[in-house]
């Protein structure tokens, strides 16, 4: 009796087909992605192996492999994905934390791939699923290489998403910027939608200009945060040097998600205070031996005036400087004794990010 | 007697590499597996009378798809007549050999670990499926001490378990091994579950949850363990209330009272008096804590009384104050072990919290 038995359900993506199965043993749904004919399945597997490095819970699970027509067409049985892809939320994200929250999650999958030494090389809405959890999975690793292998000839990829570099005649060589540039397209799909501006969709995309005329990211309106805009820009680079890593936008997107919702508890003399968004601003004075004002900027607390001698962690403090996440504010130079100083305990929190 | 041998092969496909783990109820292996070319753990049911309920299992815990569970990847029979469950492989520890490690933890770890668990709990929930024996030993921790990630696994095991908790009760024959089964239980079990075993439902998970966070934050289950905690849940009418050095101290003690009372709240004895595990994560995302970014080092010297100096075992100094060592007030000797973060600091980093280690590692 066979394990799979196909529900009648299939999708047709770019490179192969996807059939739905049930899983009889498991009593589940799994998706089984079937090669194209020819495909030499040793090398798939190898591929498949080397996919399994990848420690990322953005990245789809593969279960098992299973064989069709006599054995001449490989399957690879996958984690069914209960959820849509981001093609159905394309150009109804606003610039707000939801999309912050999306970018966080594709940033990092992409980053965690990378990690290993791996290109995606078709990252695209449709290749991106959000699960019944809220979780962002990243599927479609057929197009895969690693950075050593990374040439091809002739154009592979998704138009649209595929970076400049990758138009042209003859072999090409990439690296994982290729991914980081289908990012940001991804990113501005979610935005805009999926009509391209003419650079963009221009083949190969010209970016430059319509980067300079069009502002970018920056045009879609306010709450974006600068330097995630500057990121976003980066990532539609016609150099792919210039273009940010993915752990970048995923550090800043996972920075953003925790605006205004830091804590710092302060300890003086065995009592204690707390700045947050809605107390965000202190001054800690002593009589004679100077003052620290402390302000919460959203992401950090930053000494906003410093008076006198004051260390934090032993270290100088300058204005403008943000204070690490737990230190010790001692009022009062260290020659004088342990005695006549006087020291404050600031200890920062932030809520986790758990997805 | 193990049921695999080392470098047998099972369903033509995995290769046993080690045997990793054995309960009451099943042996766990590490097995190599040649489709995939990866590691995963292998678990086989140990009594041919709970297989039936071994596949129930399994096919609960594959419809759970979360980071925070542990990810069901295989299940077959062979020839034999013996079952086997595939899983994901968790290169760490379970919370009990963690929890182990401490005298007790403090409250960022402890609050870490809620968070965590409510998500799994919540996404299982949500799949319908109740865990209904939740515990430490339940809990794997990848990275160990790093705290990689927390995944839920062995969904079921309690439903294997049944016949034995009824024999428990009845005070059967095969009482010597139920017992052992149940009473390592006992310490995580809401009170209904107590009165009626197979009435445990989402609630009782969520009471277990409560109950392993309060061990990680306290250094002790909030019951008392084995028989001691089945008299407790029946005799007290309070929740268990924290030791004052915990309550009361300057850094830790409020994020030690927030946990304290969303715990209490899950100690409800009518189980729809209390938070579901959805409600539970909503709330734990409101929560400043610092996720455990930490690192081991030996306690070198003291200086002054009130701060000393810790060897890293990455090569640092790093300095810290007594004030910041989770503990009873009682200066640890220089030579224990101690697990910490680090922060920025002159001459030296600055290490907060200080969390002494057990003499023996696990």
């Amino acid at each position: 009796m066979p394990r799979y038995i196909p529900t009648g359900a299939r999708d047709k993506g770019g490179f192969g087909t996807v059939v739905f199965y049930r899983d009889e043993n498991l009593d589940r749904r799994v998706a089984v992605k079937f090669l194209n004919r020819g495909e030499e399945h040793r090398r798939l597997l190898d591929e498949l192996a080397a996919l399994q490095k990848i420690r990322s819970k953005h990245v789809v699970e593969i279960f098992d492999v299973m064989y069709i027509e006599n054995g001449t067409r490989m399957g690879i049985v996958e984690e069914f994905v209960n959820g849509d892809t981001l093609k159905t939320r394309l150009g109804k994200v606003p610039p707000g934390e939801e999309f912050v929250r999306l970018l966080y999650q594709m940033a990092t999958g992409v980053a965690d791939i990378h990690a290993v030494g791996i290109v995606h090389r078709d990252i695209k809405p449709s290749n991106l699923l959000v699960d019944h959890e809220g979780i962002l999975k990243i599927i479609d690793f057929n197009l895969a290489r690693t950075v050593d292998e990374a040439k091809t000839h002739g154009f592979v990829g998704t138009r649209g998403y595929a970076a400049p570099e990758l138009y042209i005649d003859g072999d090409v060589a990439f690296d994982e910027k290729i991914d980081v540039y289908a990012l940001g397209v991804c990113a501005w799909a979610l935005l805009h939608g999926e009509t391209l501006p003419d650079a963009l969709a221009a083949r190969p995309p010209c970016l430059g200009k319509w980067f300079f005329q069009g502002g970018g990211f920056a045009a879609a309106g306010t709450g974006l945060d600068a330097e995630l805009i500057a990121l976003l820009d980066a990532c539609l680079s016609e150099n792919p040097a210039q273009r940010p890593t993915a752990a970048a936008i995923s550090r800043r997107a996972g920075q953003l998600l925790l605006r205004g919702k830091h804590r710092a508890i302060f300890v003086i003399g065995g009592k204690t205070f707390e700045l947050h968004q809605g107390n965000p601003r202190v001054k800690l004075q002593h009589p004679t031996l100077g003052s620290l004002t402390v302000a919460y900027d959203g992401l950090d607390f930053r000494a906003s005036g410093v008076a006198g001698e004051i260390w934090v962690n032993n270290m100088t403090i300058a204005p403008g400087q943000p204070l690490p996440h737990c230190c010790v504010i001692a009022f009062g130079g260290t020659k004088l004794p342990a005695s006549s100083r006087s020291f404050i305990t600031m200890d920062v929190s932030h809520p986790e990010v758990v997805l | 007697m193990s049921l695999l041998q080392i470098g047998e092969t099972v369903g033509e496909r995995y290769v046993v590499k080690a045997e990793i783990g054995r309960g009451g109820m099943q042996e766990v292996y590490r097995v190599h597996d040649d489709v995939l070319q990866r590691i995963v753990a292998l678990k086989v049911p140990q009594d041919a009378r709970v297989a039936r309920k071994f596949r129930e299992s399994s096919v609960l815990a594959a419809r759970v798809n979360h980071p925070n569970v542990a990810k069901t990847l295989d299940y077959f029979e062979d020839e034999g007549g013996r079952f086997y469950m595939v899983e994901e492989y968790v290169d760490g520890l379970d919370l009990k050999r963690i929890l182990a490690q401490f005298k007790r933890c403090d409250p960022h770890t402890a609050a870490h670990v809620m968070h965590h668990l409510a998500r799994g709990l919540a996404a299982s929930h949500r799949a319908g499926v109740v865990h209904r024996d939740l515990k430490p030993s339940n809990i794997m921790v990848a990275g160990g001490l790093d705290f990689a990630g927390l995944k839920i696994t062995d969904f079921g095991i309690a439903k294997m378990a049944e016949h034995e908790i009824d024999e428990a009760v009845s005070g059967g024959d095969e009482t010597t091994r139920s017992s052992k089964t149940v009473m390592n239980a006992l310490a995580y079990v809401a009170p209904e579950v107590v009165d009626k075993p197979r009435t445990a439902s989402k609630p009782s998970d969520v009471w277990a949850i409560a109950a392993i966070t309060w061990e990680t934050l306290t250094g002790a289950p909030p019951f008392g363990a084995g028989l001691q905690a089945l008299k407790a849940l029946f005799s007290s009418q309070t929740p268990p209330s924290l030791r004052p050095e915990i309550a009361n101290h300057p850094q830790f003690g409020g994020l030690s009272r927030e946990l304290a009372e969303i715990i209490t709240s899950c100690f409800e004895r009518e189980p729809e008096g209390r938070p579901t595990a959805d409600q539970l994560s909503a709330r734990c995302d409101e929560v400043c804590y610092l996720p455990p970014v930490r690192e081991t080092g030996v306690i070198n010297v003291y200086r002054a009384g009130t701060f000393g100096f810790i060897e890293s075992d990455g090569g640092d100094t790093v300095f810290f104050h007594t004030q910041n060592v989770v503990g009873d007030g009682v200066r640890p000797d220089p030579g224990t072990r101690v697990w910490f973060t680090k922060f920025d600091g002159s001459p030296r980093p600055r290490a907060i919290p200080v969390v002494p280690l057990a003499a023996t590692e696990g």
